[in-house]
């Protein structure tokens, strides 16, 4: 874990990070931290104004907005990062074995990938949210059984180029277990590609659950959600389009330091692209394009 | 008389600051063949492509390279260009990567011959065709129809050496042009080079990193090692007595091989 | 070339079969009975167990599994999606003519991205770290952080409600595709410009550009052999790109009351109408797996390398 002592990090991506930490925690201690009751309703306050009481003003039915963004981050950003910690995990472990072991794992894992990444993870999202019902939990649960494959893939990439190493075949013919190998060798090297796959889908994320929550099928009202609030900001969009900004900044905000986290880390992670001095792109892969809501 | 001088080359990287060509002076004299050795790293191809100013934009060069008496430096990028490939030709180390690999081989040569004299496509092709011969190669309309990935790398370069012949140019740069070799094909192409030097009486820069190969073929050697020059002077000069350590110990290393087999043939005949 | 594609297709024939199963699987574990969907849809006021069981037999629901996937499955050949829950149509009347109108927003919007893509990507690349490359990659960056329902209400309010310019919603006149094809073009765009300019990067410190320009070849020449290998790359991530459009004009539909998929399948399953639902995943996976191949046989056409690749 060089990354941290190198400071390999340029300034962006420490300002990124310190962002992404800062919501992090903030959405963590929201029940300590907002100032009032997300889900209050105060009619008398419609529309109000910022105040020093109210930091951010009011929304459309009165509720302190500033408490409505910081319960927000929960659904938008933690249960993001959660969906993330799950499908990554699935992926690698399943990428491990297709690529440690080949051969019939290997490939059975492989074909099962394919039929699963052939549907368009966007419309089997929507059919699981058809068949189970709408809900944060069944959007989550969507999300893990499609960005699995995805994953497994990349993670099965990158394992199977180190597998055909001498080293490992090596620590075999010494009698260390599979177990083993997989920790002490494997895991150390692949760990640099799969932190900068998983980190580059963040964003993405992000925005297809807010996406989701905006057109109604994700976190029910009146609990707070970014995109949802956006939704109930459209509705008086005529009257008061002012409702739109604080939700939409948030996401912007909270999106644009995934992305720079992301491209830092890949920088940090690859010294070849810092000698060059050419900004990180990734190079064209098909799969890698998300969808966007 | 000299056809090309290098006084005081500096090449540095902009964005690492690292110098990687370090006060680099040599001259070529018309008609001869001068050797750059040097190992991975020694900044031998940098030096080459930045004579003919085809360096990437991030690595500067300062000093003066005077080609028939004019200094590159000032020239613009046209008039640079116009010399490229007309005078100072380029032949490069991996044929395959060389040539544009989504079209056919001939699509490069015509585009370059009809750029240089302007020729029909007829012309073109028979010219060509006649300097493939000479190089060994046969059936040259067919090969001319290929893609670069269904031919082998010795084929590869023999065309390149084929279309030199063609453009006819005063001063020949070979970047390692048998490195990606295989023994035979390296012979063959060797071969080529020599034919080539005696044919048009061009002046060559030849780099490799194997002195052995090059002794055949050069007049004058030149050792660099991190960007500097260690040691020049000509070839049976240098193979007798080599005045530095590195240069010591790259024959001694080449002549380790070399012994070695002729022992273990000795063995095998005795 | 005709062998690959024969291979390629052949390929993709067991893809489409599990496709199929496992949509049909998916609609099956279903925790709501469709029965009742149905008899709540149609106002039932007190739906008894009679009613439910006399339902599902009528919906051939009660029959095993494998007698209602079969009759699915040739039912879906004829194009016959059964009847939609909800509203008792015709599920391929409702479906048909809102995939066309979805197929028009996909074409005109992906014709609009392949075109900015291309524009940029390749404007970028040959201007690499000047003023113009580092102020469309910021631009971009910040753009594909604004959520595409974000910037949708923001140009609405502004073009529609502000300045009154465009129509804020249908599909009427070649008016109304401004707004939508600009949101889908601002998202997608500033994904693919970054791949078309990666490409190209890597196109121009290749050796044969640097061989090309060593035999003196002027830099037009040799961008368009740049140009035509970059592009390789890029005329395959488009290919695949329109399926995935085709899928996620939801939000975009949804914001401008396009009558299109996306509309359609929200309030399909907002209303827990299974057979709409169906027919929606059969079509964009088929869609999806039909430009995959699409996309692979493009690829071997123009790169002689791929095609001994099955």
């Amino acid at each position: 874990m060089n990354v941290w002592k190198n400071s390999a990090m340029d300034k962006m991506g420490q300002l990124s990070l310190i962002v992404v930490v800062g919501v992090i925690i903030a959405g963590l201690s929201a029940p300590v931290l907002v100032p009032h009751d997300p889900l209050a309703v105060q009619m008398s306050l419609r529309y109000a104004e910022p105040s020093w009481e109210y930091l951010l003003g009011n929304d459309q039915l009165g509720r302190c907005i500033l408490s409505r963004l910081l319960y927000g981050i929960r659904p938008s950003v933690l249960a993001v990062l959660l969906v993330l910690l799950l499908s990554v995990l699935i992926g690698a472990i399943l990428g491990f074995l297709a690529g440690y072991f080949r051969g019939k794992t290997d490939t059975w894992i492989m074909r099962i990938c394919d039929v699963v990444l052939s549907f368009p993870g966007y419309v089997m999202t929507l059919a699981m949210v058809g068949i189970l019902g709408v809900g944060l939990e069944n959007i989550l649960i969507a999300f893990v059984l499609t960005k699995w494959a995805w994953f497994a893939r990349v993670i099965r990439t990158s394992v199977l180029q180190y597998t055909e190493m001498d080293y490992i075949r090596f620590a075999r013919t010494t009698g260390m277990g599979h177990g083993a190998i997989i920790r002490r060798h494997l895991i150390p090297v692949t760990f640099a590609d799969i932190a900068v796959t998983a980190s580059s889908s963040v964003g993405s994320m992000i925005l297809q659950i807010s996406g989701f929550s905006f057109l109604g099928l994700g976190i029910q009202a009146p609990q707070a959600e970014w995109g949802m609030m956006l939704n109930e900001a459209r509705e008086v969009m005529f009257t008061r389009p002012e409702m739109m900004l604080p939700p939409a900044i948030a996401i912007v905000i909270v999106v644009s330091a995934f992305h720079f986290l992301a491209d830092s880390l890949q920088v940090a992670l690859d010294p070849r692209l810092r000698q060059s001095g050419l900004q990180p792109d990734r190079l064209p892969d098909q799969q890698e394009v998300a969808v966007r809501l | 008389m000299n056809i090309l001088e290098v006084n005081h080359l500096n090449i540095h990287d902009i964005h690492t600051g690292e110098p990687i060509v370090k006060d680099i002076s040599f001259d070529l004299q018309q008609g001869q063949c001068l050797a750059i050795v040097g190992e991975s790293g020694s900044g031998k191809s940098v030096t080459c492509r930045s004579i003919m100013k085809l360096n990437p934009s991030s690595l500067q060069q300062s000093g003066s390279i005077v080609f028939q008496g004019t200094d590159l430096n000032t020239l613009t990028d046209q008039q640079m260009r116009k010399r490229r490939g007309k005078q100072i030709g380029m032949i490069m180390q991996n044929g395959m990567s060389a040539f544009d690999p989504s079209c056919v081989i001939g699509t490069h040569l015509r585009e370059t011959l009809g750029e240089h004299y302007g020729w029909n496509r007829n012309k073109i092709d028979e010219r060509m065709h006649i300097a493939m011969h000479s190089v060994m190669l046969n059936h040259p309309d067919q090969l001319m129809n290929r893609y670069p990935h269904e031919l082998s790398g010795g084929m590869l370069q023999r065309i390149m050496i084929a279309l030199t012949l063609v453009l006819e140019p005063d001063i020949l740069i070979a970047d390692e042009p048998t490195t990606a070799l295989d023994m035979l094909s390296q012979q063959e192409v060797m071969a080529q080079f020599i034919r080539l030097r005696h044919t048009l009486g061009c002046s060559m820069i030849f780099i490799s990193h194997d002195l052995g190969a090059v002794r055949h073929v050069a007049d004058h050697i030149l050792i660099m090692k991190d960007g500097k020059v260690i040691e020049r002077g000509e070839t049976e000069q240098l193979f007798t007595a080599p005045r530095q350590e590195y240069t010591r110990d790259l024959l001694s290393a080449r002549f380790a091989l070399d012994n070695h087999f002729r022992q273990l043939m000795k063995r095998k005949e005795g | 070339m005709g062998m690959y594609i024969i291979r390629r297709m052949l390929l993709a024939v067991p893809l489409l079969w599990a496709i199929s199963l496992l949509n049909f699987i998916l609609i099956n574990l279903s925790p709501m009975d469709p029965a009742v969907v149905v008899l709540q849809a149609q106002g039932v006021p007190s739906i008894t167990d009679e009613l439910i069981e006399r339902t599902q037999q009528q919906l051939g629901l009660d029959q095993p599994f494998l007698v209602r996937y079969l009759n699915w499955m040739l039912d879906c050949l004829q194009l016959d999606f059964g009847n939609s829950y909800i509203t008792g149509q015709s599920v391929w009347a409702l479906i048909g003519p809102a995939f066309l109108n979805t197929l028009r927003l996909t074409l005109v919007s992906a014709v609009s991205i392949i075109a900015v893509s291309v524009l940029l990507g390749v404007l970028c690349a040959l201007q690499v770290g000047r003023v113009l490359d580092k102020s469309v990659r910021t631009l971009a960056f910040i753009l594909t952080a604004i959520p595409s329902y974000g910037l949708a209400a923001l140009l609405v309010w502004y073009f529609s409600v502000r300045l009154d310019l465009l129509p804020t919603s249908g599909m009427d006149s070649y008016r109304s595709y401004i707004l939508p094809v600009l949101i889908i073009t601002i998202s997608y765009a500033g994904l693919y410009f970054r791949n078309v300019r990666s490409s190209m990067l890597s196109n121009m410190n290749k050796d044969y550009a640097l061989y090309g320009r060593a035999s003196g070849l002027p830099e037009r020449v040799i961008t368009m052999h740049i140009l035509r290998n970059s592009l390789q790359v890029a005329i395959s991530i488009f290919c695949m790109a329109i399926p995935i459009i085709l899928g996620s004009t939801v939000v975009v539909e949804n914001v401008f009351a396009w009558p299109g998929l996306g509309s359609l399948s929200i309030r399909a399953i907002l209303s827990r109408d299974f057979p709409v639902i169906q027919a929606y995943v059969l079509i964009l996976a088929i869609s999806f797996v039909i430009f995959n191949a699409i996309s692979d046989m493009i690829n071997a056409a123009m790169n002689p390398k791929l095609r001994n690749g099955l």
